[in-house]
């Protein structure tokens, strides 16, 4: 059995490609800074004193890095762990782990091993838990989150960035901590948990959590074993459900559900229930759950749905209740029978603005009301297993035999174990540290190890570094200089993955630069997406705020994509000795404030005074431009002696930074506040954020309506609107119609009743961004050029950039009312729209005129959707009626067309 | 917050929130206006005063470019998409100024310019527009769309400044790239040329983030870029077609545009220097003025040619460039060196009201400045401003040009000098730097040299000095003549110049 694993394993090493690259016979250590003993951190990273006794000093100085713990922990696929017993070594070069069982003849290997194997199953338990659904596009999703977060500033990245090269790639792959044959260690669900809290597995925090949801850990783990997905479809199973609802997070605008659902989701997942606990953004978001309910008793079934904003549910594709539209909370129910089996279910809500609220109950029949249990959702998807694995049967002699072996080897002095049999008998203990001085060629160290002694995967080099730091053992328990503790424990923990100090380490000099992006458009360049430098860090920050960062991670910095990680203890500690080595003795105390300071620093921060929120956030009010570090937090993290000695001159502290001064030389630049004195402004700025999210808001975040208002006369708007590109062309006709054209695609995108729209956006600040239409009736016209030459009547419609349609410009009336004018296929159209209200309704009546013979058929696109035919006119979902004279439009698939007689003109009647 | 209506309309029933925004900012204008002004502004202001041209109440004259009309009108386009047509802009009585709307609802108009045959070419941030009044009731009915070959997505930082006519016919079009750092849509970080046809022909890839775009007396056209990446600190550039100017974000787009560029060029290295990467990449055509930051000022802007022959004063066929955060006019004169462009920036004229973003001049001299500080602050504190500024007839005492020779520089003055002042190398006071070229953004001030000034000798016409020093390829020459006397015993007005050296003459 083993002999037939093991090919396999290797087969599936070279197959995941960087594993092989890694395969340096070397325990893998991050590069170390200069001064930084190699000796001292191997001592720490290959556990030595769990067997060998360390003095107190000495230990804490080498911070062993334990192992993963057992026991109540997590399930390991049985065949990976017979494989990974036999030897290590080779399962994952590099690895801490040693190999125990060389000692023992080679006939006797796989017996013990598979004993082993049969005890550490019994303590994590046997089988593994409920599988992760085999969901490729959550791959793609933790593929993306492997490659930005962080993961790759250690492990190796299987991608370069679309414009990386080729060589860092290697490089990166070749220096990488491994992460072994994960697809057969693992299941998805417990490589998940883990993720979540690494620590809590692997108490020594070499391992950090990187602040992951749940749903993004399972994410992460399901790429992680994606070589799991190809074992199932190679395996050929046939489709299986698995537990919880698909749900797809849309991001929108609108009044009703259909505004939102439509187009591509921002994001997709696996819910238990439906309880819109996933991600998503305060305002202007909706959410579709879709999948299964398992129904066991025939008969009427109630649900209520009670949201704020629009909700419904429909079951079998039949709405069952309808709670669409902008409210408060409201609650609304409806029944349905239904049949034992299983039932196709969707709900969806959506969140305008404003209070967000959402719950959904049923009642099964003669039940009370309560919430739908996760036990009857499900959803189509295949549970991922760990590749190979075979699951094992419980032997209680070979679970005894492993038991004993586990103690023999003394397995127990480096891994924690919670065994409900008892405490495991203590093996013979190894000589103390301190007695190794001398002695290091022997033993665990020996050139070739004993079979009595684990054997490590050291180069050479590293059982040097050892030997070196051993023959000055007694040096390890004397005090380490704060400066020195500080290396030793950004090397150990590889902090100059990601952070430069004192000019060594971050991901510029590691070759990893690349791999750290920004999230949105923070337009900050480096500063966005490498993490700060830690240069003096304990001279800018507050120890409080250290200590949260350490403690917690960071969360100041939204746009950068790296996460700051969680280590533990280990990290935590360097908040102290950071702020021990760095503060400069001359530091100023933070001054008196006086009564006025914090208002003059209001003036100063505002749109009116330096304009600090150009750039910089403050709670939950966005910037006028790029998402700068929050205003509310500066003064809370930030000592004041930094924040003195950075404003004047902020690319001294931090070069490279787009941060401005604004006291070029010392001189205010400002000097309608407090005289244009330089200290007294910075002092005043510091004194307003010392208030923190309780300062008064600065002024220009909060942006008034600037209706544009249309009276006797069309109004043209031409820029980004929301639907119709960043070449719109918005008309407000007098009589409260308003269309938006789309000069880029050549299209009528937008028609709209009401007011025309909200100028504020792009007439204050740098005008960033779409805005919507302001008014209400909005249809929303499809995707795409109108016109299109097509060969047949059906054929798909093109894409806009595969259509030589181009804008020509437009004339105007003596009402200011546009006829555009454009060209396809050869032809040049106008088109004159023009409003004709109606007692109730709108008629918007589109004449079009043409010049010149088409390449082709010439087609017209006026509507995509479900369409109603009802005489000579066209209806869709939306309300939209359709009326063509001149032409014989005609509905293809969900389209409906109209065949172009350019000889003629062509009238298109749009009411709504 | 109640919503305000806003009639679109000229000097009609204006947007309240801008206005009350406007009058605020105005008030804190006044006093840090005149805590500038107090000093240099004043001094400036004998030889060329600033008159403001009174602009209605109502209009929101951000004004992105100017043009002078045949009938001495001027066509001014804003921010906001509207071209006002001002009459009487050069009239000393503001009564008798007048604005009337030509357009509206175009896009950020940061170009605009006519041939005088009633077309009005107007460069929006998606297309260059052809704009005329067809039924002469004074308003725009026709827009046509001259050329649109390149992208935008709704990014702010897509701005499209436009030039005026070339020698050729052709208006070049300055592309900011989509953000600060990245090139998303076709030809951001470029500049291309539209011909009379409307056909485009990508030119010149390196930009950054343009604030101004036109030609010098020789018709060479050139452009203002700002400190960001790859730009240590603001630079005038040249625009050669079929080179590079130094930041490869938009390099991308060489595929689209190898028939007229040929194939890309490898990127320049980051943290390194211009004369270094220059040498490795022969389409690098370096910078020709560097402004440096916090000294020159912060926002390179507007370019304007004196063609005017001494109507402007003694400066005929100089630049001037606008700074938009410092709110000011500044002073170049260009040479060209083994055929690279280079020379000296000198200050000129601060006190502006607003951010000074567009330049022109009309063929009497007098110069007209537009101002906006909506997005990026500016000293000036109004949020918009037309002025115009002329030359009161008296010359002040200037460094008139400032020309390098194989070991020093030349220095010409606008009145004969002080020969005993002006021949002692302690009047003088030199250093020399440069910045990195770096993807990071912008640069300290480094490799800074203090090379002695060995002798300052000045002509026998006392018009001009020649100063022996030591010279810096790639550096920065800062110039601080503050012992220098005119005849009649008074300073330099400006006692600064700063001279890139791309080329030391042959």
């Amino acid at each position: 059995m083993i002999s037939r694993i093991l090919p396999t394993a290797f087969a599936a090493s070279v197959a995941l490609g960087w594993t092989a690259l890694t395969a340096a016979a070397a325990l893998h250590l991050p590069q170390m800074p200069s001064g930084v003993d190699e000796g001292t951190v191997l001592l720490g990273e290959l556990n030595c004193t769990a067997c060998h006794a360390a003095e107190p000093a000495a230990a804490a100085r080498l911070s062993a890095r334990g192992a993963p713990k057992f026991g109540a922990s997590l399930h390991l696929s049985s065949a990976w762990t017979r494989t990974w017993l036999l030897d290590p070594l080779k399962e994952k070069p590099g690895t801490a782990m040693p190999s125990v069982l060389h000692g023992v003849p080679e006939s006797e290997r796989p017996a013990v091993a598979a004993a082993l194997t049969q005890y550490l199953a019994s303590l994590n338990g046997t089988n593994g838990p409920v599988g992760l659904g085999a969901d490729p596009t959550r791959v793609e999703k933790g593929r993306r989150l492997y490659h930005s977060v962080g993961c790759v500033a250690c492990h190796a990245p299987e991608t370069a960035p679309a414009e990386g090269s080729p060589d860092a790639l290697k490089r990166a792959q070749a220096e990488a901590v491994p992460l072994g044959d994960l697809a057969r260690k693992y299941h998805a669900g417990d490589l998940a948990r883990f993720l979540v809290d690494p620590t809590a597995h692997r108490p020594g925090g070499r391992m950090p959590a990187l602040n992951l949801s749940a749903s993004e850990a399972e994410d992460l783990a399901i790429y992680l074993v994606r070589d799991q997905l190809a074992a199932l479809d190679s395996a050929d199973r046939g489709p299986k459900r698995t537990s919880g609802l698909k749900y797809e997070l849309f991001e929108g605008d609108g009044s009703r559900l259909d505004d939102f659902l439509k187009g591509n989701p921002k994001s997709t997942g696996v819910a238990a229930t439906p309880d819109i606990g996933m991600p998503h953004p305060g305002n202007n978001w909706a959410v579709r759950y879709s999948g299964f309910l398992e129904i066991a008793e025939e008969g009427d079934h109630r649900f209520w749905i009670r949201s704020d904003d629009g909700s419904r549910v429909v079951i079998d594709g039949k709405p069952v209740v309808d709670n669409d539209g902008v409210h408060p909370a409201a609650e609304k129910s409806g029944k349905i029978a239904l049949k034992p089996g299983l039932h196709s279910i969707e709900v969806s809500f959506f969140q305008g603005g404003g209070e967000t609220e959402f719950s959904l109950r049923w009642a099964r029949p003669g039940q009370k009301r309560e919430p739908i249990p996760a036990q009857v959702l499900s959803h189509d998807g295949r549970p991922l297993l760990p590749v190979g694995d075979t699951g094992l049967a419980y032997d209680p002699v070979q679970f005894a035999e492993g038991r004993r072996h586990f103690a023999a080897l003394n397995c127990v002095a480096c891994h924690a174990v919670t065994d409900p049999a008892g405490p495991l008998p203590a093996a013979k203990p190894a000589k103390p540290l301190a007695e190794l001085a001398g002695k290091s060629d022997a033993g665990c160290l020996a050139d070739a190890p004993s079979g009595s002694a684990p054997r490590f995967d050291l180069s050479p080099a590293q059982r040097q570094a050892l030997r070196r730091t051993l023959a000055r053992v007694a040096d390890l328990s004397k005090p380490l200089a704060p400066a020195d503790d500080i290396r030793l424990t950004m090397a150990r923990l590889n902090c100059y993955a990601c952070h430069s100090r004192d000019g060594e380490g971050g991901p510029v000099a590691t070759g990893r630069a690349e791999w750290f992006t920004v999230v949105g458009e923070a337009d900050l360049g480096d500063e966005g997406r490498i993490p700060p430098h830690l240069t003096g860090v304990g001279a800018k920050l507050k120890e409080s705020a250290l200590k949260e960062i350490l403690g917690g991670g960071a969360k100041v910095r939204p746009y950068m994509a790296a996460r700051m990680p969680v280590f533990g203890a280990e990290s935590l500690r360097l908040a102290t000795v950071f702020k021990k080595v760095d503060p400069r003795p001359d530091a100023q105390a933070v001054p008196a404030f006086t009564a006025t300071d914090a208002k003059s620093g209001w003036k100063l921060v505002g749109r009116d005074g330096l304009g600090c929120v150009s750039c910089h956030t403050f709670t939950t009010y966005g910037s006028l431009g790029i998402p700068a570090l929050s205003l509310d937090r500066m003064a809370s993290r930030l000592e004041w002696d930094w924040f003195r000695r950075y404003l004047p001159d902020p690319a001294a502290l931090r070069p490279g930074t787009r941060m401005p001064t604004f006291w070029p030389e010392g001189q205010a630049v400002n000097k309608a506040v407090l005289g244009g004195n330089t200290d007294a402004q910075i002092r005043a700025l510091y004194a307003y954020l010392s208030d923190g999210a309780k300062a008064e808001i600065p002024s220009g975040l909060i942006r008034g309506r600037k209706e544009l208002v249309v009276d006797d006369e069309a109004v043209i708007y031409r820029n980004f609107i929301d639907g119709a590109g960043a070449r719109a062309i918005g008309v407000g006709y007098p009589g409260h119609a308003n269309l938006a054209f789309d000069a880029q695609n050549v299209r009528l995108a937008l028609i709209w009743q009401g007011p025309f729209i909200d100028m504020a956006r792009h007439s204050t600040d740098r005008g960033q961004g779409y805005e919507p239409p302001l008014g209400d009736h909005r249809i929303v016209l499809p995707d795409g050029p109108a016109f299109a030459v097509l060969a047949l009547a059906d054929a798909p419609w093109p894409a806009a950039d595969a259509t030589p349609s181009r804008f020509l410009g437009y004339s105007l009336d003596s009402r200011q009312q546009p006829t555009f004018r454009y060209r396809t296929g050869g032809v040049e159209i106008e088109e004159t729209p023009m409003p004709r209200p109606g007692p109730i309704d709108m008629t918007l009546v589109r004449t079009f005129r043409f010049n010149g013979k088409p390449s082709g058929p010439l087609w017209l696109r006026l509507a995509k959707g479900p369409i109603r035919t009802a005489g000579p006119s066209f209806t869709l979902e939306n309300g939209l009626r359709i009326t063509v004279r001149g032409a014989e439009a005609v509905v293809a698939g969900d389209e409906l067309r109209v065949p172009v007689d350019t000889s003629r003109e062509l009238t298109v009647e749009m009411t709504w | 917050m109640t919503p305000e209506p806003t009639h679109f309309k000229p000097a009609m029933n204006p947007s309240s929130t801008v206005n009350r925004t406007g009058s605020a900012l105005l008030a804190l204008a006044v006093s840090s206006a005149t805590l500038f002004a107090a000093t240099k502004a004043e001094e400036e202001s004998q030889y060329y005063p600033i008159t403001p041209i009174p602009i209605p109440e109502g209009v929101l004259l951000e004004a992105g470019a100017i043009q002078v009309l045949p009938d001495r009108q001027i066509a001014v386009s804003t921010r906001l998409g509207e071209i006002w047509f001002v009459a009487g802009a050069f009239e000393s009585d503001p009564a008798k100024v007048k604005f009337t709307r030509f357009a509206s609802g175009l896009h950020e108009v940061l170009g605009v310019t006519t041939r005088g045959d009633g077309w009005i070419y107007a460069t929006q941030r998606g297309e260059v527009t052809r704009i005329k009044d067809s039924n002469g009731d004074g308003r725009a009915d026709v827009f046509e769309t001259v050329a649109d070959g390149w992208g935008i997505n709704g990014d702010y930082h897509e701005y499209a400044f436009g030039s005026k006519f070339d020698r050729d016919g052709n208006i070049w079009v300055a592309l900011c790239l989509t953000g600060s750092f990245t090139s998303e849509n076709p030809y951001r970080g470029w500049a291309l040329r539209v011909t009379p046809e409307g056909k485009v022909i990508p030119t010149t890839s390196g930009l950054r983030s343009p604030g101004g775009i036109a030609t010098n007396h020789l018709g060479d056209m050139f452009y203002t870029d700002n400190q960001g990446p790859w730009n240590g600190t603001c630079w005038l550039k040249p625009l050669k077609p079929g080179t590079f100017v130094g930041n490869p974000s938009g390099n991308r787009w060489y595929e689209k545009a190898s028939d007229v560029m040929g194939p890309r060029p490898k990127d320049p290295a980051s943290n390194s220097r211009i004369p270094t990467e220059r040498a490795k990449m022969p389409e690098f055509n370096p910078p020709a003025i560097g402004f440096p930051y916090n000294k020159m000022g912060q926002s390179a802007s507007g370019i304007l040619n004196d063609s005017t022959a001494g109507k402007f004063g003694p400066f005929a066929n100089q630049l001037f460039v606008g700074d938009q955060t410092w709110s000011t006019v500044m002073r170049v004169c260009l040479e060209k060196v083994n055929g690279i462009y280079q020379g000296a920036c000198f200050p000129f004229r601060e006190g502006f009201g607003s951010g000074t973003l567009s330049l022109e001049m009309d063929a009497s001299g007098v110069m007209l400045v537009g101002g906006t500080d909506r997005g990026w602050g500016a000293r000036g504190g109004k949020p918009f401003a037309l002025e115009r500024l002329a030359w009161s007839g008296k010359t002040p005492f200037e460094i008139h040009e400032m020309h390098v020779k194989p070991d020093g520089f030349e220095l010409t003055f606008t009145e004969p000098v002080d020969a005993e002042s002006a021949g002692k190398v302690e009047s003088y006071q030199f250093r020399t730097f440069t910045y990195i070229y770096q993807s990071s953004y912008g640069s300290p001030e480094v490799d800074e040299t203090k090379p002695p000034i060995e002798s300052a000798t000045v002509s026998a016409d006392r018009r001009s000095v020649r100063l022996k020093t030591t010279l810096n390829l790639g550096h920065l020459h800062e110039l601080k003549p503050t012992g220098v006397r005119s005849a009649a015993g008074k300073p330099l007005l400006h006692p600064l110049a700063y001279y890139t050296l791309n080329e030391i003459p042959r």
